[in-house]
């Protein structure tokens, strides 16, 4: 006989609930709050977005070239 | 300036000797002496030599789930991953190695957004030099007082996600 058989079906539905909860909790978001005027500028970043900088790409290939000679990076 | 050979990185553990790192910003200092082995929410990884593998000479950490921005100005979800700590020690200072931090917290960032999506890449730097390292790299300032740097941005970087 299964356990579930010899467990009362709301019981079973508050524990199905609770895991549910559980499971709402684990991967609600962390929270940040911003002022109506960084959301306005995050808004607008995202709306005109711009090329990469010389300075990243340079930054990211001398990146590529220390992980392709040494393991883990 | 090209990163002098023999650095590794690894993920924080006690085995490390964090003890005497100290960068020129005490918040991060704090957050690598206090709190980084216990705070179980971020991953910290930390960058030693080979000539010490246990001392650690740099370090970052990330937050491995998207951060929800929150205003009163917000309708729309508005999901980022958010740059945490990183420093150099004041003896391993301008020798790149931060540099290599970032590209990989970028890579991390790129992985977040294949699993999640996100909106953007935000970062809170407590000290000015890094507010405007940032800045130059292309990040944009917003009114808060940190620097933002969107979703297609950071993917035409072309980066390869990097898993935490």
């Amino acid at each position: 006989m299964a356990t579930h058989d010899l467990v009362p079906d709301e019981v079973l539905e508050d524990a199905e609930e609770d895991e549910m909860i559980k499971e709402r909790k684990v991967q609600a978001p962390r929270t940040m709050n911003v002022s109506p005027e960084a959301a306005e500028d995050i808004r607008w970043i995202n709306a005109t977005p711009q090329p990469p900088t010389e300075k990243m790409r340079k930054l990211l290939a001398n990146y590529q070239e220390y992980a392709k000679n040494n393991p883990g990076w | 300036m090209a990163a002098p050979p023999g650095l590794l990185i690894k993920r924080l553990t006690e085995d490390y000797e964090v003890g005497s790192f100290r960068c020129s910003d005490s918040n991060v200092n704090g957050f690598l002496l206090n709190d980084a082995l216990l705070d179980s929410e971020t991953i910290t990884y930390v960058v030693t030599h080979s000539s010490a593998p246990f001392q650690v000479i740099a370090f970052y950490a990330v937050y491995p789930t998207p951060t929800r921005l929150e205003s009163s100005a917000l309708t729309e979800e508005l999901d980022v991953f958010s740059l945490e700590y990183l420093g150099t020690d004041l003896q391993w200072e301008g020798k790149g190695i931060g540099s290599l931090l970032l590209a990989r917290q970028m890579r991390h960032a790129a992985y977040a957004h294949q699993q999640f999506g996100i909106c953007g890449v935000i970062s809170r730097p407590t000290h000015p030099r890094t507010h405007c390292w940032l800045h130059q790299l292309g990040f944009r300032p917003h009114a808060d007082g940190g620097v933002f740097l969107s979703v297609e941005e950071l993917l035409n970087l072309g980066l390869d996600p990097l898993p935490f």
